[in-house]
């Protein structure tokens, strides 16, 4: 990563941690973490939103992604989880779909190589669950908690009915053939095309 | 379970190939700003 890409010393961000009121930060979390699980009983500790420091952020692919000379760059964002077309077997989001199309449309219309393609997927809020996995899905019923229906149960979703491919890594890479790979919208499919995504 | 056990649960996982960031609207910021990336905004709607 870039030195100019860090935004603050070691020092700075130990004093900005130590200026801020980590039971107001606790409580926040506590507080976010409650409407995210459903757990009320929480032993309500002072805890940080996370425990990444700033130099440790990302990883290879991220920093290659960010650091990529030409081509085309999105950062694609969302907030809700409820953004979603259904029908039929699948539950899409529209922040995928969106980048489905984004991709398509320079590597197909605008005849761009796959690799000058670079997109950051940044999803938060409720939609930030669609970066867990089945485990977490199921734990914490976030099925319920988020009223997303699994289409193959009908139920609440208790796994991330977003993730998976919807048509196989192995679907044809013809775009002319029918489900073909570069219609693909699950989370898996659009990381075999570079998308790197962020929680 | 306390709110430092859940956020350990979580990111511990997560889907294969996402990272964890400082802050989601700094990295959307930063991505922007110090990397040249257009945002692609999909608000909270339903079609």
């Amino acid at each position: 990563m870039k030195e100019s890409s860090i935004m603050r010393s070691d020092d700075q961000n130990e004093r900005r941690w130590n200026r801020r009121s980590l039971v107001t930060k606790g409580a926040v979390i506590a507080a976010a973490s409650v409407a995210a699980t459903g757990i009320t009983n929480l032993n309500l500790r002072p805890v940080a939103a996370h425990n990444l420091p700033a130099e440790k952020a990302g990883g290879p692919a991220y920093d290659a992604a960010l650091e990529s000379e030409g081509g085309m760059r999105g950062v694609f964002q969302s907030p809700d989880i409820h953004a979603t077309v259904g029908g039929g077997e699948d539950l899409d989001h529209l922040v995928f779909i969106q980048l489905r199309n984004w991709l398509n449309s320079f590597q197909f219309s605008y005849e761009m190589a796959p690799e000058e393609l670079h997109t950051i997927v940044a999803i938060y809020a409720s939609a930030n669950t669609m970066t867990y996995n089945d485990t977490i899905w199921e734990k914490y019923q976030f099925g319920e908690k988020y009223e997303v229906i699994d289409p193959a149960t009908g139920q609440a979703a208790v796994r991330n009915p977003f993730f998976p491919s919807r048509l196989g890594l192995d679907a044809p890479k013809d775009p002319t053939a029918e489900n073909n790979f570069y219609q693909d919208v699950g989370i898996e499919a659009l990381q075999e095309r570079g998308a790197v995504v962020l929680c | 379970m306390d709110a430092a056990a859940v956020i350990e649960d979580i990111q511990a996982n997560l889907i294969p190939g996402a990272m964890v960031i400082p802050a989601m609207v700094g990295e959307v910021s930063r991505a922007q700003q110090q990397y040249g990336y257009s945002l692609v905004f999909v608000p909270a709607f339903t079609p």
